[in-house]
């Protein structure tokens, strides 16, 4: 039965990490720290002998040695590694399910199995085949780097003077800006429907950028203002003193020591579009009045618009491709995250706190 | 003087560059001048204040200009007349009076034919004079159907005659009732199908006879087609697939008559009057779907004569919009209410005749006056200007290669919210020069001062050095301002302005709409208006799970992560670093992709059905009664466990709303927690050691340890965050759109098309973008702005950047 199988499963991964965890503090009172006895302790029963077996390194009592087996000591750990465990489960079942989807070749049938019984290349295949999915990556990344250097620059140039200069309208210009960032982004949406309208750029994914720049203007600004500001003003007016003007003391002394801030904003500015579906969901479905028979709007979607239409609109309904897709788009980004995790969750922190 | 310098500055207002000019300040002068001049000239350049504008350029097509009225139609006629046959035109050498008293009228001699004489027959007369001539022939008449004798309409009295329906299907029982069906709606906005008790020929309903069904009932078709046989009139009708023919007095159904040449032409009503018929024409009205025709005139044929040639020959370049413009502005002349309002709507001073920045500003004042039209009505003209199908010696036009008329010929009128956004932007626009107005008012008013004091006066190309100098700010600033301006201010206020509308429905972003004032505002605290049923009671259901959403969100990542944090932060666990990096991974994930893998694994025949289902945890729960019961039959606490039927509805449970939101807030733990927990590890690692230290010497307990030290000082240096993702929350769009996509009972107009899940952004978003609800969308967002600006503004307000300017 599937409960007892789980069930095994389970405790067998409880026992081991309990035991991990008994042998690597056990090593620890010893004097043994570091990856080493973490990897021996996760061989069964072994680990244990090998460490009592070993030498003391430290000058530790045999009653402190018994403490770590002592039953408060054992229960605290297994339930530690119960929730860890679970935990643990929880995070992954997702991540197996969506591989499990993207190698299977499911059209409209709802899946319900977490692994295929024959995995293929189906899915990937119909993705690059079938559909326009090699167009929306185009679209959005084109979209994202847009944003990422035009947004980047003129953000980065109204903050140095906002963070460094006194000019008349400053303080009206900040509030401005402030108030600004408390309006809901939607509500902008249908006007820049009938802006986009207006100017025929309906339909056109690339001009979608301007709308990211534009309403990420606000909030970055402050950011790399707040940032800016803790850089000393000695360096600006010793640069003036040795007659470098505005611009120069920008380039040579304030741009490279904010190129921390820079590269959070950018990064941000880059990953905005790729996510995003209320913008293209809305701007990017549109037919043109004398369009021909067999139009084809998906030309203009981007990822996070064409992925959405494969789970939920039943004339592109294709849960693999999906699956696919969204495995094509998400690893990188996934692995981009997990690698400057620090940065990044430091750098909204430094978002929400200095402004 | 005080004064003087006063009236500089008023000066300057007027005339930007003026007051600079008293100050002698020359070069400064020219600049304000060269910026008004630019002002003034976006103005004029945009305008048509010098021409003379019409409503008419609105119809497409060309005019056939004054000159083809002299030259051909009226050659023409002086032709026709000539030839005098009053066989053939209708007239003879003395011409067709109506028109010789139109000459005679414009004081033109009989048989004029020099130009300078003619030059009154201009196309406008020409149009207005067809128009009455056709007017005066075809005053609205009552037809003896017998005798044919015709008689003005103000002659006859047909109001106690009884009309005759001829055409409609009806179904009648075998004691020969009548029944008509028609649609009722019930209750529910469901429609229904029902059949009312009537007559044969006279309609009428019998309320009281009412059946539910027409079973066992003939079809009975009336066909439309009217025979007289020896003073006897006979409609012809289809009962049960066979033809018959009724009497029309005595209503006797007889099973064949004479069909051959006993048709009689009714077009009009028909009414029965002492057993005598008679048939009502006017010219212009639409009876049983079809259009009575205008009548030609002698003029119309002369008209669409000299039409017919320049038609045919394939030089002469007319086209069919041309056509189509000349009858809509015949029919307009002989509706001249219509045409009054077309020529008001259509030739609006503001609209046509303002340049960019005046124009702009009546724009968003009045969102444009203009309804949209559609033209069909012309088409009564049809055989008059044009001609009878395809009889080339009635020259009709019909004959000549390519010839159509269009049914419909719309225009579009004022598509409001292409003014609001034109008239914003040209709003925003005229802001941008004003600045340079208040600079120039304020510097003459200045300079003026310090010239009456004596004070030392900059010189023009000293001050210029200084502006040059200082404005290195804005010139970098200037690019930022320019796409906040446009693509976020801009926006707001048009969304803002919006609210106040009356914008909603399919074809709302194409047409006209108005300022409603505060309604949309009151309709969300006055349930009993009809919007403040559906909207206003949605609006605080929404409201209310947006607020319940955003705290218990925002709780449980907080804890969940704060839990995690602790857990992960035990010395007991190893390999620490490992496990961190593992659960950050639904941070990393983007959250739209998990979302959407979400909403497929909880799909009710998803992956986790199947797989509680193989655990065996549905028995169980069918065992308990949470699955497998009627929600119906369960009372008091325990619909609150009620899970679902067949399969466990985790977001289309359509009954137990509490569980549905349950579900969604655990799953947003797993989208919400490892970034609180990476944050939270980030600030334990640094608390001091020597604190917990401390607390041990102090015999504090494990459970102390954490309350007291480590809680206080997490919560201290995540509160900021807390606020933030507080707001994320309140707004998050992803997790209620892409997971549930509104959840159960979505998109009932009763509820405002709320499902039970939506929260406000992913309600409004709805309400744009599939129901077209534009005004009430923005309303909400307005609201929004007051609830999350407030608490935005109070959060950045304390922060140190703020303070610190």
């Amino acid at each position: 039965m599937l409960f007892l199988q789980l069930l095994t499963g389970f405790l067998i991964l409880l026992v081991i990490f309990v035991h991990q965890s008994t042998v690597y503090e056990y090593a620890r009172r010893k004097g043994y720290e570091g990856i080493k006895p973490g990897l021996i302790g996760l061989i069964p029963v072994y680990g244990l002998i090998y460490y009592q077996r070993i030498e003391k390194r430290r000058n530790v009592s045999d009653r402190g040695l018994k403490e770590v087996f002592k039953l408060n000591h054992m229960l605290h750990r297994v339930a530690l590694y119960i929730q860890i465990l679970i935990v643990a489960a929880l995070v992954i079942v997702p991540v197996v399910y969506i591989f499990g989807l993207a190698f299977s070749n499911i059209r409209s049938d709802i899946p319900n199995q977490i692994w295929p019984d024959n995995p293929n290349f189906e899915a990937f295949n119909y993705l690059f085949t079938e559909t326009k999915f090699t167009t929306w990556y185009w679209n959005t990344l084109s979209i994202a780097l847009i944003n990422m250097f035009i947004g980047t620059v003129l953000i980065t140039g109204a903050a140095y003077v906002f963070a460094r200069f006194s000019f008349k309208g400053k303080r009206a210009g900040l509030l401005g800006i402030l108030v600004l960032q408390a309006f809901p982004s939607f509500m902008g949406l249908i006007a820049m429907y009938v802006l986009f309208w207006r100017f025929g750029l309906l339909g056109q994914p690339r001009a979608l950028s301007i709308l990211y720049i534009g309403g990420s203007i606000p909030g970055n600004l402050w950011l790399i203002k707040g940032f800016l500001q803790q850089i000393p003003k000695d360096l600006d007016e010793s640069a003036m003193i040795d007659g470098a003007n505005k611009f120069q003391i920008f380039w040579h002394i304030i741009l490279p020591l904010s190129v921390p801030i820079l590269t959070f904003v950018a990064v941000t500015m880059f990953m905005g579009p790729w996510m995003d579906y209320i913008l293209p969901g809305y701007l990017l479905n549109y037919y043109p009045q004398n369009a021909p028979a067999g139009y084809d709007v998906t030309n203009q979607w981007t990822l996070a618009v064409g992925l959405f239409r494969f789970i939920t609109d039943l004339n592109y309904i294709h849960y693999s491709a999906f699956a696919a897709g969204a495995l094509l788009v998400g690893i990188p980004i996934t692995i981009l995250y997990m690698v400057f995790q620090r940065y990044l969750i430091e750098g909204i922190m430094a978002g929400a706190t200095k402004g | 003087m005080k004064a003087l310098s006063t009236i500089k500055a008023i000066l300057s207002a007027f005339i930007w560059g003026s007051g600079q000019a008293l100050n002698r300040q020359y070069i400064k002068a020219l600049f304000f001048f060269i910026i008004f001049v630019g002002f003034v000239g976006t103005e004029l350049l945009t305008s048509s204040y010098f021409e003379e504008t019409t409503a008419y350029t609105k119809l497409v097509g060309d005019d056939l200009t004054d000159t083809w009225y002299q030259d051909n139609l009226y050659a023409r006629y002086f032709n026709l007349k000539n030839e005098n046959s009053i066989r053939a035109n209708g007239f003879d050498a003395t011409g067709y009076e109506p028109f010789e008293t139109f000459l005679r009228s414009l004081n033109i001699p009989e048989n004029a034919t020099d130009k300078e004489t003619l030059s009154a027959l201009n196309e406008i007369n020409m149009l207005q004079f067809i128009a009455d001539d056709l007017k005066a022939a075809n005053l609205p008449t009552v037809t003896n159907l017998s005798t044919f004798d015709e008689v003005l309409s103000t002659e006859f009295d047909l109001s106690n005659g009884t009309l005759i329906e001829r055409r409609g299907i009806l179904f009648v029982d075998e004691d020969g009732t009548y029944y008509i069906e028609r649609n009722i709606e019930l209750e529910d906005g469901s429609n229904q199908k029902e059949f009312v008790e009537t007559t044969m020929l006279h309609g009428g309903l019998n309320e009281a006879n009412i059946l539910l069904s027409n079973e066992g009932l003939i079809r009975f078709e009336k066909l439309n087609e009217i025979y007289e046989i020896d003073g006897t009139f006979y409609l012809r009708v289809k009962i049960d697939g066979s033809f018959r023919f009724v009497n029309l007095l005595t209503e006797e159904i007889i099973s064949t008559i004479e069909m051959d040449n006993n048709k009689v032409p009714v077009e009009g009503p028909m009414y029965v009057i002492d057993n005598t018929f008679y048939e009502y024409y006017e010219a212009g009205m639409i009876y049983l779907s079809q259009r009575l025709q205008y009548e030609q005139t002698p003029f119309t044929r002369v008209f669409r004569q000299a039409l017919y040639y320049d038609y045919s020959a394939d030089h002469l370049d007319y086209s069919n919009a041309d056509f189509n413009r000349i009858m809509v502005r015949i029919y307009l002349n002989l509706n001249t209410d219509l045409k009054e309002t077309f020529e008001s709507q259509y030739n609006n001073f503001f609209y046509d005749k303002a340049g960019f920045f005046i124009r702009s500003y009546w724009s968003v004042g009045t969102l444009g006056i203009a309804q949209k039209v559609n033209f069909t009505n012309h088409m009564s003209l049809a055989e008059a200007l044009a001609g009878q199908g395809l009889s080339e010696r009635e020259f009709s036009l019909f004959t000549t290669p390519g010839f159509q008329i269009s049914e419909n010929i719309p225009i579009q009128g004022h598509v409001s919210t292409m003014i609001l956004l034109e008239g914003l932007i040209g709003v925003i626009s005229s802001l941008f020069f004003f600045i340079f107005m208040i600079w120039g008012i304020v510097d003459a008013y200045r300079v003026s001062e310090q010239k009456r004091k004596n004070e030392k006066v900059l010189k023009d190309i000293d001050y210029f050095k200084d502006v040059y100098e200082s404005s290195y700010e804005y010139i970098i600033l200037s690019p930022a301002m320019f796409v906040l301006a446009f693509i976020s201010i801009m926006p707001i206020v048009f969304g803002f302005m919006i609210a106040f509308t009356d914008i909603a429905g399919n074809e709302s972003m194409l047409d006209n709409f108005d300022y409603v004032g505060f309604r949309n505002f009151i309709a969300i605290f006055d349930f009993s208006s009809g919007l403040g049923q559906s909207f206003g009671q949605a609006f605080w259901r929404v409201l209310g799970w947006t607020v319940v959403w955003a705290i218990l969100s925002t709780a449980t990542v907080f804890f969940g992560g704060f839990f995690q944090a602790l857990i992960l932060n035990s010395e007991k666990v190893v390999f620490r670093k490992f496990w961190r990096t593992l659960f950050i991974l639904p941070w990393a994930i983007p959250a739209l992709l998990s979302q959407m893998v979400f909403s497929v694994m909880f799909k009710e025949l998803g992956f986790i059905n199947q797989f509680l289902k193989d655990l065996g945890i549905y028995d169980l729960l069918f065992d308990i009664g949470m699955l497998g019961v009627n929600y119906e039959s369960l009372s008091g606490i325990r619909t609150l466990f009620y899970l679902g039927f067949e399969n466990i509805q985790w977001f289309t449970n359509p009954f137990n709303t509490t569980f549905v939101r349950g579900s969604i807030i655990l799953i947003n733990i797993w989208l919400g927690f490892p970034y609180f927990m990476a944050l939270m590890t980030g600030v334990m690692t640094a608390i001091d050691k020597t604190l917990y230290e401390a607390a041990d010497i102090d015999g504090a307990s494990g459970w102390q340890k954490i309350r007291l030290i480590t809680m206080p000082l997490v919560l201290y240096s995540t509160a900021p965050i807390l606020i933030m993702t507080f707001s994320g929350n309140f707004n998050n769009f992803g997790v209620i759109y892409f997971i549930t996509g509104g959840g159960p009972n979505d998109g009932k107009p009763s509820l405002g098309f709320a499902g039970d899940t939506d929260i406000l952004i992913s309600w409004m978003y709805k309400l744009t973008v599939d129901y077209s609800i534009y005004n009430m969308a923005s309303v909400f967002s307005v609201l929004i702005f007051l609830f999350v600006g407030s608490v935005t503004a109070w959060n950045l307000s304390r922060t140190r950047a703020f303070q610190e300017d």
